[in-house]
């Protein structure tokens, strides 16, 4: 896969996992495409979402605010919601408020979400 | 010594805080230490330009940051009314929940990464927030003191 220097969100499916590579910088731009890409996804059978952050060196506090929303939503339609790949400083923001202990954390590649979570339905 | 100024746009407040991750790295900082304070100092320069200076880019935000002992001391100064009711804490479970907004951590993140938070306004306009970063982060968010005018507190607040 390319690496995601750019803002731009990428998409990959596998089986009904729906995973969104992020940028490397992710803040409050993320919103839109991401709500609505992961709308779509859901709507389109794919009950498993994983955000992966392997690219994503850069976090700021509206992108929590982000990542709240997707998860209402997902939990709204009855899907689920796992992170990959977080690291650095990404992952000191997330444990910080918490919101890395509320979240089931996969491998980055190749790996079913497909566990129990506390987040799902 | 750190000091920038003439900062203002989004990207200028990304690259001062890359400058200042530097700074820090030289300093001896841990990777885990950096990234703490890069976080708070970035919420501290982003509540700089979209409240103190309204969002307005072209208003002047300046950070300066020196290494004192084993303290970091940072300030941010924009052109606004400095912080003037100090926030709750946020509630992860109500935000999740949807009884509360998403947003609001900044302050949060600022107070929970450093040893000190004052936020000064001053009579003459402009406001500054400064931080001091130990070596390692607090165990708890610390309090936070507003201070209108140098050299008289007004309300120190109580943390939660």
């Amino acid at each position: 896969m390319t690496p995601n220097r750019d803002q731009s969100l990428q998409v990959e499916h596998q089986g009904n996992i729906w995973r969104a590579i992020l940028p490397r910088t992710i803040s409050a731009e993320l919103e839109d495409p991401l709500m609505s890409m992961a709308r779509d996804a859901i709507a389109g059978g794919y009950m498993e979402i994983v955000l992966d952050f392997s690219q994503t060196d850069h976090a700021d506090s509206a992108s929590i605010g982000v990542l709240i929303l997707l998860l209402r939503l997902v939990q709204e339609l009855e899907a689920t919601l796992a992170f990959a790949g977080v690291h650095g400083q990404p992952q000191v923001l997330l444990e910080r408020i918490g919101l890395g202990q509320r979240i089931r954390m996969v491998e980055p590649r190749g790996d079913s979400p497909s566990a129990p979570s506390q987040n799902g339905p | 010594m750190l000091d920038l100024g003439s900062l203002g746009t989004a990207d200028s407040l990304r690259q001062a805080v890359a400058t200042l991750e530097k700074l820090c790295l030289e300093s001896g900082y841990s990777a885990q230490r950096v990234h703490e304070i890069t976080i708070a100092v970035h919420e501290a320069l982003t509540n700089a330009l979209r409240h103190g200076n309204g969002g307005a880019e072209e208003k002047p935000i300046r950070l300066r940051a020196r290494v004192e002992g084993a303290a970091l001391k940072v300030e941010v100064e924009d052109q606004g009314r400095g912080l003037q009711v100090v926030p709750p804490p946020p509630d992860l479970t109500l935000k999740l929940s949807g009884e509360d907004r998403p947003a609001g951590w900044g302050v949060f993140l600022m107070r929970s990464l450093s040893s000190e938070v004052v936020f000064v306004r001053h009579a003459s306009g402009g406001a500054v927030v400064r931080m001091r970063f130990e070596a390692t982060a607090p165990t708890e968010p610390v309090e936070i003191r507003l201070i209108a005018s140098e050299g008289s507190s007004t309300s120190p607040q109580g943390a939660a």
